[in-house]
């Protein structure tokens, strides 16, 4: 279906106006320019009121104003008239047919000024391609053909409000998706049909109970299985929906904490730098004491430096002349003095080899006082140059040392003075840790819940068999029984097609699941101008919306509020591609909360779609920028600006 | 309302080639998307029928 015309009569701030869509351009898209107030939200409205009679965008001031446009008021109190008519026509085209959509609605007003609405008329006129007369419907006919062409409960995915696009996942968490989704694939006849052969099947089973005891007691049985299997299994969905709450309670946290720092984690912080602050300083006191106790002991080397040197070059000096040590044993040569004979020979001692003994013990002696004292020392003095000489690497190597340790200090300085500006930026500091804590106290819930799930589908499955078994008990006592036959082959046959159903309903399940979660995934990364942040969207299998980075997390709290603008449009899309319902899109000011970097590829992206799809939007001035008018001029079918005549009432003014 | 072609295919495959199943099946479809008055009497009509014609068979 297309709109080719809408006429607004009399409605809100609309006295009298005609806007066509004709179907003559590259692409099928309609642009519609108003400054804010001059009637944007409420064309969306006269749509949704021309054909499902709500105004489900109305804001809370508009709830209180009369539907009947002021001027028409005046005009109808000046010229003594007591009711004036409102309403709103949609001309469309669908299957070979025009189609023309009228609500109206009679408004009284009293002498008073006051008024008075009376109850509104629906219809539907349809004029088959060469056709003389149209087919006129009203009524539950009138409404059965309007959900023919786009269902209630998927027109808000056609119609709808781009400044609401970030509250898309917040205000909608899976399961009202779900449910549209599964209506839109008909995934919900199976459902129901499952229900009812289960309905059946019970009460066939009870009917053959009633025949023989013994059927109605293994009945009973199954029955009693049948419950308890059930019980089990709400609840286990009982947890699962405590914790699909605590997600988008989670993720109402995230969007809430979204730029707020966690305040018990930084405060951890501070406190775990003070402690590092106390530690490291003791570290810088002890390194200085080192320091110290280093130049003390250096100042002594480099004291005895220049006499150690020369010391150690004369005991080299006297070993190179092998002056050192002495090797003559001084206790055999006083004892040949004493014995009067040589220790080697036995051959008396002369005047004169008493004299040589007596000098070369006397030179001796000298020698090895001199020698013992030079040995004693040399290592203490080798010790010394070597201090000496490495007095400068050791004294940089401290100093270096100092520096770092310094640098810690400083670093260490410098995260805390960060860390108490960051606590003190945190206005609300005990709001924002209430929320901390709750989202905590919320993750830890969920994980107790899924523990639980855990250990109790095991006792489902434990119930579940008991259940076949009770089961089979009765079928294989019904088919003994001649009088049951006939019940029996009908619950056979009812069980078949129970099992056809739930079957086809998990194929169709998993299929549109898929379906919609890669063309969501497709159209996101087409909008989105971060191409490489993004790796992925998925869709669980109560249609909960995330956002995979491309390092593996979870980002969709995280992410901007124009980037889920842009997740919920893609969602949107998918949502057209999925449900082939080809009625038109219709967008109050699209680019609300998307970003200059993302308007490009959002107008390029609508512009392919707006091949096959009427799309019509409207726009504030400033929305409709370069990066827009650039994709869209030229391309587009139709395009107007939309302004107010004396405040009151929306004209076209240009188009 | 018209029925999903995809879903129709899967009931097929799924019945195989017991016609008298997926009659039943389409028959049963049609109904809950249409105003599904008077459900009781719809499905016991449609089973007798159902398993009549298997009997007949």
């Amino acid at each position: 279906m297309r709109f080719e015309q809408i006429t607004i009569k009399n409605y809100r701030q609309y006295e009298s106006i005609s806007l066509d869509f004709p179907d003559d351009g590259d692409k099928d898209l309609h642009v519609m320019i108003a400054k804010n107030g001059v009637g944007k939200t409420t064309l969306l409205n006269a749509i949704n009121w021309c054909l499902y009679s709500d105004e489900p965008h109305l804001g809370d001031k508009s709830k209180s104003l009369p539907v009947l446009n002021a001027s028409a008021i005046k005009k109808a109190s000046e010229a003594g008239k007591d009711s004036e008519e409102v309403f709103v026509e949609i001309r469309a085209r669908a299957e070979e047919s025009a189609f023309i959509f009228h609500r109206e609605m009679s408004v009284y007003v009293t002498s008073s000024g006051r008024l008075a609405e009376k109850q509104e008329k629906f219809s539907v006129a349809e004029i088959p391609t060469g056709a003389a007369d149209p087919i006129i419907r009203t009524g539950k006919e009138a409404d059965s053909l309007v959900s023919r062409f786009l269902p209630d409960k998927i027109r808000e995915y056609f119609f709808f409000d781009g400044e609401q696009l970030d509250n898309y996942f917040k205000s909608d968490p899976g399961e009202r998706i779900k449910n549209s989704i599964h209506a839109i694939s008909q995934v919900n006849l199976l459902t129901d049909i499952a229900k009812r052969m289960d309905q059946l099947i019970a009460k066939k089973e009870r009917e053959a109970g009633k025949r023989t005891p013994n059927i109605n007691a293994l009945t009973q049985e199954v029955e009693a299985r049948k419950d308890d299997y059930s019980k089990r299994c709400s609840e286990i969905e009982a947890k699962q929906e405590i914790i699909t709450a605590n997600n988008v309670r989670i993720e109402e946290l995230n969007t809430l904490l979204n730029g707020f720092e966690d305040t018990p984690e930084l405060n951890r912080i501070w406190q775990e730098l003070q402690s590092r602050q106390a530690v490291e300083n003791a570290r810088a006191i002890e390194l200085n004491q080192e320091f110290i106790s280093f130049i003390q002991d250096a100042k002594i080397a480099l004291a005895f430096y220049e006499p150690a040197i020369k010391t150690l070059s004369y005991i080299k000096e006297k070993r190179e002349a092998k002056q050192l040590p002495a090797k003559i044993d001084a206790s055999i040569l006083r004892k040949t003095l004493n014995d009067g004979a040589c220790e080697v020979c036995g051959q008396d001692l002369s005047d004169e080899a008493r004299a040589s003994i007596e000098k070369m013990l006397h030179d001796y002696e000298v020698s090895t006082a001199t020698s013992s004292t030079l040995i004693s020392i040399e290592n203490e003095l080798q010790r010394i140059v070597k201090e000496a000489k490495g007095y400068k690497r050791r004294k940089d190597q401290f100093l270096e040392k100092v520096k770092r340790q310094n640098d810690v200090l400083r670093k260490i300085e410098s995260d805390i003075v960060d860390a108490d500006k960051r606590i003190q930026a945190i206005g609300n500091s005990e709001l924002i840790a209430r929320y901390h804590e709750e989202r905590k106290n919320l993750q830890i819930d969920c994980d107790k819940a899924r523990e639980w799930i855990g250990a109790r589908k095991a006792s489902r499955a434990g119930a579940h068999k008991l259940l076949e078994q009770a089961q089979e008990k009765l079928e294989k006592a019904m088919r003994k029984e001649t009088k049951c036959k006939e019940l029996t082959q009908e619950i056979d046959f009812l069980k078949e097609a129970q099992t056809v159903a739930k079957r086809v309903e998990k194929q169709m399940m998993d299929e549109v699941r898929e379906t919609m979660e890669k063309a969501t995934s497709d159209y996101f990364h087409m909008f989105i101008w971060k191409k490489n942040t993004f790796d992925r969207v998925t869709l669980d299998k109560n249609y909960q919306v995330d956002l995979i980075h491309r390092d593996g997390y979870s980002c969709l709290g995280s992410s901007s509020a124009g980037e889920r603008a842009l997740l919920a449009l893609a969602f949107t899309l998918a949502m057209h591609r999925v449900s082939g319902f080809n009625a038109p899109l219709f967008i109050d000011t699209p680019l609300a909360r998307i970003s200059d970097e993302n308007r490009t590829n959002f107008a390029e992206v609508l512009s392919d779609v707006g091949a096959t799809k009427e799309i019509i939007m409207t726009f504030t001035p400033s929305e409709y920028s370069k990066e827009i008018s650039t994709v869209f001029d030229g391309i587009l079918a139709s395009r107007r600006i939309l302004d107010v005549k004396n405040e009151e009432n929306t004209v076209i003014s240009e188009g | 309302m018209g029925l999903n072609e995809t879903i129709l295919k899967k009931i097929k495959t799924e019945c195989g080639t017991n016609d008298r199943l997926f009659d039943f099946m389409i028959n049963s479809l049609m109904f809950e998307s249409e105003d599904k008055m008077g459900a009781d009497s719809f499905y016991e009509r449609k089973l007798q029928e159902a398993v009549e014609e298997g009997g007949e068979k």
